[in-house]
This record gives C-alpha cells, structure tokens and sequence, in this order.
C-alpha cells in the first residue's frame, strides 16, 4: 500500500480505535496493524505527539503478565479532532471516490 | 540488532529530549519487544517490524517538533565533506607538529652557537686585554733601553755590568764640550766634571742613569723608576722622545744650532701634547670623578635610608672607579715612569740619608755643590 496513504489515515484509525476503548500501546499497534500495514514503530511517535497535542490522556495499570501499562485514553478535545477529522475523511473519501467513476466512466 | 543495542541507539539519539519523554519512549518500546517475544518473534524480527530506525527517530523527534536532523550522523556527502576535514585537519596538525620539531632542533642549534659565539667573544676578548696590558706594561714601564749613542732609540741590550753608561760618561768626560752638556747631572766622585747647568727639556734617560751610577756607588746599577734595563723590552713612547732628545744632546757639537733649534721644537710639541691632554682628559675626568663620588655618597646614604637604590649605587661606584682609573691610565701615558720614579725614590731615602756623612756625595746640584736627597732631584731628572 502507498505509504502515503497510509500515513494520511493512520491519525484517524488510531483516534477511532481509542474511542471504543482505553487500550495500551502494544494492543493499539495491533489494533491499528488489521486496518492498514504500518511499521510498528512508527505508531509509537503518532501517540507521543496526539498527547503532547491533549488529544490523549495516559495512565498505568498493574497488569498480570508483566510491568505495568500505560493505557492510552481520548480526551474531550481528542474526540473532537476525532470528529473533525472523520468528517474531512468522509468528504475527502467521496471527492475521490466520485471523481474515480467518473474517470472509469469516461 | 539486539533489544538493547536498538534502546541505546535509540536513546543516543534522542538526547535532545527530556529525559523523562525520553524514559517513556523507550519503555514503551522495551514493552512492546517484549510483547512482541511472548507472542513467538524473536528479539530482531520484533525490532525489525519497527521500521527503518533513522525514519523511526525523525518520526519521534518530529512528534516533539524537533528537526529530525538534529543528532543525526551525517549521510553521504556531508559525511564525506566531514571525513575530509578530518584527514585535512589531522594532515595539518602532522604538519604543525613536524614543523614544530624542526624548529624547536634548529633554536637548540642556534642556542648552542649563540653560545659558542660568546663565549669564543669571551675568551678572545680576554687574550686581547692581556696583550693590551701587556703592551702597555711594556709601554709605560720603567724598564727602559739605554741605547748607545747614535742608535736609533729602539729595542737594544745593554750590558749588565753597565759598560755603556761608563762608556757614555767616558765619552762625556774626554771633550771640552761635555761641561756644558746638558743633562750631566752628576758624576762619580773625583772625576772633577762639573754638571751642566741648562736643563730645559732634557731626558731622564742618560740623568737616571749618571744619578743611578753615583747613587748606588758601583757601576751597572740603576734605581730611578725601576731601571734595571733587563732586557729587550721596547721603549715606550715618551721615552723614545726622550732618547731622540739624547742623541741630539751627544751630537749637538756636530750639529750646533740647528740641534738646538729641534730638540727645542720636539720638547714644545711634547710639552703641548702633555698640555692639552691634562687640559681636555684629566681635568674633565677628574671633574666627572669628582662629581661622581659626590652623588655616589648621595645614593649610598638612601640606601643606608632604606630606599631602593642599590642597583644606582652600584652602578655609581663602577662608573667612578673606571673614571678613576682611566684617569691613571692618562696620567700615566701623558707621564711615564714619573710615579714609578717617585716610589723608587722614596724608598732610596733611607739609605741616601745614612749615607749623607760620606765623603762622595751621591748627587751634585746644578752649581756643583752636594744637593740633598730630597724630592727636588725628582723634578731635576723629570724636567
């Protein structure tokens, strides 16, 4: 897949993710990793950035298997890019899309 | 790449972070390899998946908006540009250093012919010193020639015995003119000469020795100013003068006025040359002694004061002891042998006054009668 693209939805795949539920880093690179094939390591700075930006809050919890977690969780001003940023996908989506059949059309 | 080879890299470059973001980042991805190992990969395919790790890092940086070229290590040309000035600078410092040893070999080099030179200088300037002094000693020394009569006043022997005065005084005695001849100041008992009476400009040379024969009473002995005549030593210059002035003594009766008329002109330049030098030299040394030895007693009360004047006082003292002796020295080219004349004279005293009940008298005046041996035939065999 074009990294291009893949970079360009990939702020909103992971903000639609957190918004179901809290999740940690590993699980949300997973998570992320169904929808588009990304390096994983390059899921880590896009969560770095969207909580220095407040669009996450983090946390640990005590876990079972290991040392403790940090969970990620989408704030008010995070589910509000969250939506935002759906709706220029959404638009942009369909631009492209109408604009591809039309093209196939002709 | 192992877990923690990729952590420290990882954390090596990102130093400009604070540490705490810098902590969280990399338990994070401490973590996730974990995790990544449970489910079955191994260490390098987990840190494999993360991607190419330069494009990891700007990422990350770039999430803190920092220039994800920061800390990076310079790629292609710029690592090639920085190789090169690495090899020029480490050419260069090659070159300094070398440069710096040649330099240093070629200072010790001239260090140590700087000193040889010096010392050469030293020991040069040493040996001329002593030849000066010893010209000089042997300019301005009493140890005069008695020349024969008609020789050319220059270095000649003479005999030990003192054959040549008696020849000389023999010579003196046989003719009429001898009475008048100047210059004879006194002569042995019972010859019946009588002395000449003019001594104007007259030689000590033929008078030390007449007043030496009579003096001492045997022939062949002289003491006025240290006369012994040893040897083959030069005459000096004053005293070559004075030897021109005794061959025209002993040939005035062949020469007559006109003998007369040059020993007259040779004693006026002497006695100018003697003027002017003690008017120009000594006069203006003793002035400048003079003064230095008051400013002398100046600066060494303000160092007996406590002020810091050593080094002027110092250098006050050599000046006046120089000027001191280089007035000695001007002296005693302007007059020869007059002091040495003195000393030898004054330590003949005591014995000319034992002997004074003597029926020969050791000196005879310039009338002819017995003169005292008083410091008055100084200036008769000095005139």
């Amino acid at each position: 897949m074009n990294a291009q693209f893949k970079k360009g939805v990939l702020e909103l795949i992971v903000l639609l993710s957190v918004t179901k539920r809290d999740m940690y880093g590993y699980e949300l690179v997973s998570e992320v990793s169904r929808v588009v094939d990304v390096n994983e390591g390059t899921i880590y700075p896009l969560l770095k950035r969207l909580t220095n930006e407040r669009y996450f809050e983090t946390y640990l919890r005590e876990s079972t298997e290991g040392p403790p977690r940090k969970y990620y969780h989408l704030t008010a001003a995070g589910i509000l890019y969250k939506d935002a940023l759906r709706k220029e996908w959404q638009e942009f989506s369909s631009r492209v899309n109408g604009f591809i059949k039309e093209s196939e059309r002709e | 790449m192992s877990r923690e080879e990729f952590l420290q890299s990882l954390e090596a470059r990102l130093q400009v972070l604070n540490e705490k973001e810098r902590d969280d980042i990399l338990s994070e991805y401490r973590q996730h390899i974990s995790l990544r190992m449970e489910s079955g990969l191994s260490e390098e395919e987990a840190i494999r998946d993360f991607g190419d790790f330069e494009e990891l890092v700007s990422e990350i940086l770039d999430a803190y908006n920092v220039n994800p070229e920061f800390g990076r290590a310079p790629q292609g040309e710029d690592r090639k540009k920085e190789n090169a000035a690495k090899a020029a600078a480490a050419g260069a410092w090659r070159l300094v250093s070398r440069a710096g040893k040649g330099l240093g070999r070629m200072v010790t080099a001239l260090w140590g012919l700087m000193v040889r030179m010096v010392l050469g200088v030293f020991a040069g300037a040493g040996r001329f010193g002593k030849w000066m002094m010893s010209g000089a000693a042997g300019l301005f020394s009493g140890k005069r020639h008695r020349n024969r009569a008609g020789d050319s006043g220059f270095a000649g022997e003479r005999p030990a015995d003192g054959s040549l005065l008696r020849e000389r005084m023999e010579e003196t005695m046989e003719t009429p003119e001898t009475a008048a001849l100047p210059g004879a100041v006194s002569i042995a008992a019972g010859e019946g000469l009588d002395p000449a009476a003019d001594r104007t400009g007259r030689n000590a040379g033929i008078e030390g020795a007449f007043s030496a024969e009579t003096g001492n009473g045997e022939p062949g002995q002289t003491g006025t100013g240290g006369r012994t005549g040893e040897g083959n030593r030069k005459p000096g210059l004053f005293s070559r003068w004075g030897r021109r002035r005794r061959r025209m003594d002993e040939g005035e009766k062949r020469r007559g006025f006109f003998g007369w008329l040059w020993s007259g002109i040779v004693g006026l330049a002497l006695f100018g040359v003697r003027a002017a030098g003690v008017a120009f030299l000594l006069i203006p040394m003793g002035i400048v002694d003079f003064f230095g030895v008051m400013f002398l007693g100046c600066v060494l009360v303000m160092c007996l004061l406590g002020y810091p004047v050593w080094g002027v006082t110092l250098g006050t003292f050599g000046g006046v002891m120089s000027c001191t002796a280089l007035m000695l020295l001007t002296a005693d080219i302007l007059f020869p042998g007059k002091g040495r004349e003195k000393r030898e004279k004054r330590r003949r005293k005591p014995a000319a006054a034992v002997s004074q009940g003597e029926t020969v008298p050791e000196t005879v005046s310039l009338d002819g009668s017995p003169a005292e041996n008083t410091g008055e035939e100084e200036t008769a065999h000095e005139a």
